[in-house]
This record gives structure tokens, sequence and C-alpha cells, in this order.
């Protein structure tokens, strides 16, 4: 390269636009001449002051396409606010002398404001309508925690944190639950399910009527909605019926209490019929004997339902509990865990004897309901329990009338030494002598 | 990447977006014009921004929208004649470095004073370049814009640009070197 080609390609291998060759080319007549090196030195230093210099234009054109797009649309903004097309057929400009349309345009923006915030706010209507704005951003609600012991957490999406879940909280789409070890919650559905959480359990809500089990274990009970459940790659669905979910030694079992359970897997699906239990993996299902008494193997949940003055899981499990007595050797074990119930379970066992189906109707039955109610009942069931004692059977009436002695602290025995119902009949409609309020009449169930 | 003429079409269908998207392909063109001509920062903008408005407002009375550049142009040096006129009548002529004054108001006491001279009389040699070597170089020291890009927005080639920047360099470096010899 000589000198006169260098100077011709000199701005532009400056500014960079030279391929490669001619900048090789550029770079090595500058090595070896002395004066194109001199005149090279001077442009670069040139171009590094024009750089300097101009640098302050660099912002003004972005400012100007800026202001342009802010001020046209602010002028369609106000345009459709005031219904007018005046402003957008004169856009005005950011000019130190137009005051006077700054003025103009600035008014009509404040009372464009104070009719939008009107129209937000209606302090005239004494609901504010941004409430129901709120509720209909939020995910759907699908239902609430309707008891809880112990420490129970939960948080609305994956990407926040945890928070304290007390009983009644309401429950969205995409939430997640978890209980500690000492602790157990039921999620009620609005739907009439409901998902029974034991210790140390997690479960997150991934789509509608689809919940997913991350540790512990679950009871899943189904009223109008088919509810399903995966784990571990396995996926349980039951439709009016109750099932039971835990992971043992990495599979997953599955307990089908009172209706047949669908699961699926990876390429597979099956059934467990129900009152049958089976362990199932990611790729099959191994079924298991019906040998397993599915109430007792599940008698973890009556730590929950006793917590719960009702339960519509109580009288299901009453009635299976009270049709396994006399069955076999092993009454006291389904006793107890009538007992374990608690409160939930009078109801129950009151709608058992008050039914006239035939089954009901075992004099040993019966009497063993009536003495696990007089264990279980409180002053709430006083009437239900004086209805049961014109009962023939003498026994009967004698349990029942434990029950109300142990809640009452009164006894009414007739002559003939069976509970006389007229004069426990009486007693109810005299006044609360024992209430602090006893000039009150008596309000009874 | 859509054509001038499709997006002056949607600009007036009521899509302010592509209106945005010709104001920022144009921007640079208006501004480097304005501020070649008019040699002041703040009215080139208050210019530039006015021009695109009032464009924006005669959209419709353009008959051929492939020829939105020019037109907007036009539109441009009809305000700069505006200005000028109405300048004439109500101030007193500034000098011409005006455009870059305020940078140099802006530095601070410590600044020393003979760099800051320099870059003063640089400035006012930028300003009395002609008008299209003083355009192109302006553009060219916009952020990131290529021969390429300057070649389109000027509709000459990059061969042209390369000349205009050669040259405008050359007379700026002839000029400065007469105030280095006077120094």
């Amino acid at each position: 390269m000589n000198c006169t080609t260098f100077k011709q390609s000199l701005d532009a291998w400056i500014d960079g636009h030279l391929d490669s060759q001619p900048a090789k080319a550029c770079a090595a007549h500058v090595a070896d001449c002395v004066e194109c090196a001199g005149l090279f030195d001077q442009l670069r230093e040139q171009d590094a002051k024009l750089r300097t210099l101009l640098a302050d234009q660099h912002n003004v054109a972005e400012r100007v396409a800026k202001n342009v797009s802010d001020v046209l649309a602010a002028d369609t903004r106000l345009a459709n606010d005031v219904n007018s097309n005046e402003s957008i057929q004169h856009p005005a400009v950011l000019r130190a002398g137009n005051l006077w349309q700054q003025f103009v345009r600035l008014f009509g923006a404040m009372a464009a404001g104070f009719l939008i915030a009107l129209a937000i706010f209606q302090p005239w209507n004494s609901r504010p309508a941004d409430v129901v704005d709120l509720e209909s951003t939020l995910p759907a609600e699908i239902g609430k925690i309707s008891v809880q012991m112990g420490a129970v957490e939960f948080r609305p999406t994956s990407s926040v944190g945890w928070f304290a879940c007390p009983t009644d909280s309401t429950l969205r789409e995409g939430v997640e639950v978890r209980t500690s070890e000492a602790s157990v919650c039921e999620i009620m559905q609005n739907d009439g399910g409901s998902l029974k959480l034991d210790n140390e359990t997690g479960v997150a809500k991934t789509s509608p009527n689809e919940w997913e089990l991350n540790k512990g274990r679950l009871f899943v009970r189904s009223a109008n909605e088919p509810v399903s459940v995966s784990c571990n790659g396995v996926n349980a669905t039951v439709e009016k019926g109750r099932f039971d979910l835990k992971q043992v030694n990495g599979q997953t079992q599955i307990i089908a209490i009172d209706a047949p359970v669908a699961v699926s897997g990876k390429n597979w699906s099956d059934t467990i019929p129900a009152g049958h239990v089976a362990e199932c993996s990611p790729f099959g299902c191994n079924r298991k004997s019906e040998s397993s008494d599915p109430l007792l193997a599940t008698r973890w949940v009556h730590d929950i339902i006793a917590l719960k003055s009702s339960d519509p899981d109580a009288i299901g499990r009453v009635d299976s509990l009270m049709a396994s007595i006399g069955q076999s050797k092993m009454d006291f074990l389904y006793e107890k865990e009538i007992l374990a119930l608690g409160p939930s379970a009078v109801d129950p066992l009151i709608a058992y004897l008050n039914s006239p189906a035939p089954e009901h109707q075992d004099v040993v039955k019966r009497r063993k309901a009536a003495r696990i109610l007089s264990a279980l009942c409180t002053r709430r069931n006083e009437a239900d329990l004086v209805k049961f004692l014109d009962d023939d059977d003498v026994e009967f009436c004698r349990l029942i009338e434990a029950g109300l002695e142990r809640v009452t602290g009164r006894s009414n025995i007739n002559k003939a030494g069976r509970p006389s119902k007229n004069q426990w009949q009486n007693w109810l409609k005299k006044p609360d002598e024992t209430s602090p309020w006893k000039n009150t009449p008596k309000k009874r169930a | 990447m859509n054509s001038d003429a499709q997006l002056v079409t949607q600009s007036l269908a009521g899509d302010l977006s592509s209106y945005d998207e010709l104001t920022r392909r144009w921007s640079v063109r208006v501004c480097a014009y304005v501020a070649a001509k008019v040699r002041n920062r703040h009215v080139t903008e208050e210019l530039a921004q006015d021009a695109f408005l009032r464009a924006f407002r005669s959209l419709a009375t353009l008959k051929d929208p492939s020829k939105f550049g020019s037109w907007l142009l036009s539109i441009a040096h009809r305000l700069i004649l505006d200005w000028s006129k109405a300048k004439a009548r109500t101030e007193v002529q500034l000098g011409t470095g005006d455009y870059l004054d305020n940078n140099a108001q802006s530095t601070s006491p410590s600044v020393n004073l003979e760099r800051q001279e320099e870059k003063n009389l640089l400035a006012r040699e930028v300003s009395a370049l002609p008008t299209n070597l003083q355009e192109t170089l302006r553009m060219f020291y916009y952020d990131n814009i290529t021969y390429r890009q300057i070649a389109e927005l000027l509709n000459v080639s990059v061969a042209t640009v390369n000349a205009r920047l050669t040259q405008a360099r050359s007379m700026l470096r002839d000029r400065m070197s007469v105030y280095e010899s006077q120094s």
C-alpha cells in the first residue's frame, strides 16, 4: 500500500469500516511510514475529540422520538377521555411559548383523573368496587382449611414464602399446604370433597380437581366431583368414594375404602376395587388381597374427625365400624375406633339408633352403640337421648340414662326401676336451675 | 422490517406504534439536519419534535407514503426558516458555536482552560462546515450508527458517506491547524 491509497482509506479504517485485508495493509503501512503514522495519530486524536464534542447529541434524537410518542399517546388518551377529537387533530408541542396549551391539557388530565377516581371508588356505594376487581384478579377459590391442629402452613404459589394457615383460611388454585411432624389438617373443597393431611404431609393443587402429594399421607373423599391425586408418577382418581394414599419405600400405597379407585402410570391404567389395598409405581400396580381392614388401616384420620363437631366421613365410618361389630373377635378395636372419633361420632350414632333398617335392629349392636353414645354425648344431645328411653330393651335404656346422668348429674328412675322418659321430659321443660340465666326459659335442642 | 409506506398507512389507520417506529427511524436524520442549520441543541430538539408532530397532523395530505422521509425533511426545513425569521426579528444573532456552548458552560471551573478553548473552537468549526458534510458528521457520531445506516437515511451510497466524512475531517484538521499555528 502506498501513501495515497493509505490516505484514501484512512477514515474508513479509523471508523472500522474496512475489510480485514485492507485493514491489515493499512496497519502495515503505518508501521513502515513515519509521515502516515503521524497523520494517523492526528486523525485518531481528532476523532476522539469529535466523539467527545458531539456526545451530547446522542440523546437528542432519542429524546425527540420519546417526546413525540408521549405527546401523541397523551393526546389520544385525552381525546378518548373527554370524547373530543380536537386534541388529536392538533397535538400540542412541548415548547416554552405554549404554556396555555399545556395548562389546558393539564387541566383536562386532572378532570379526567378525578372522573376516573370517582368511577372507581364510587363513594355513594357502600361496597367499594375495587374489592370486586381484586377478587376477580385472584386465582379461583377451591375451598378452605376446615380444621387444623398444630403448625400448618400454606403458600399461594411456589414463588412466595410459607404462611401460617389457621382454620377457615381460604385456598385458591395453585396453593400448596404442608403439615409438620405434630400437626394435621383437613382441606374442605367447595364441591364437598375433602383431603385430610397426616403429620409431615405436603400437597399442591396442580390443576382443577387434581392434587399432588409431595410427601406424607393423605385421605381423600370425593363428593360431587371426582378427585385425582398424583404421587411419584402414579395418578389415583375416585368418584363419590374415599381412598387413602401414602408413600412406602418409593412406591405409592393406595387403600380404596368404599369405591373403586382408578389408577394410572406410565403407559398403564388399572382399577383398585373397594376394600383393597395396592402398591403402585410409575410402571405398574401390584394388587394385594382384600384382607386389609380399610377402616382400621386408616384410623389415623380419626384424630382429625375428632377435632370436628360433625364430619361427613364420621357417618359412613360409624356405620361401617358398627357393621363390623359382632363379625370378629376384635370388636373392642372397632368400639375403640368409634370412641376415637369423639363428638363427631355422636350424631352418626344417634342416626344409627334411629334408623329403622333391619341391620340396625340387632340388640347387641344397639347396646354397644348406646354405651359409646353415653360416653361421647354432651348436653346438646339431651333431648335426643330422652327420646330413646321408651325403648323395649331396658338394658339399652339404662345405658342411655347413664349418658344423661353423666351430662346432667341427675337420675330419673321410676318405681319399676327403669329410666322414666316422662320425668326426663318434664325436667327438660323446666328452667335450667344450673344456668346463670335461670330466669330465662331453658332452650333445648 | 416494515417500509415507510407501510408504517404511514398503519399510522393513518390509527396505529400509534407505527408512527413511533417512523419517529425512531427518522429522528437521527431530522435532528442532524436541523442541528446542522440552527446550531443550538435546545432549538434542534424543539424544531425536530415540532416537525414530527406537524407531520403526524398532516399525514393524510401525504400523496406518496414512500416519500415520507423527504416530505418530513421539507416540513423541518420550513420550520427552520420560520425559526430563523422569528429569531432575526426578536433576538440578537448568536455566535456560531451556540449548539455546543452548553457543554462549555456545564463544565467545572477546574477544567483546563486551554482544552476548553480548543473544544469551543472545534465546535465552532463543526458548525461552520457545509450542511451536507456537517449533517453526515453529526449522524456518524450518533451512537452506534454505521455508514450503511447513514447512507440509507441520506439516500446516498456508502462511498459518498465515506467521502463526506473524509472531507469533513480534512477541513476540520486544516482549520484547527491554523489556530494551532496562531497560538
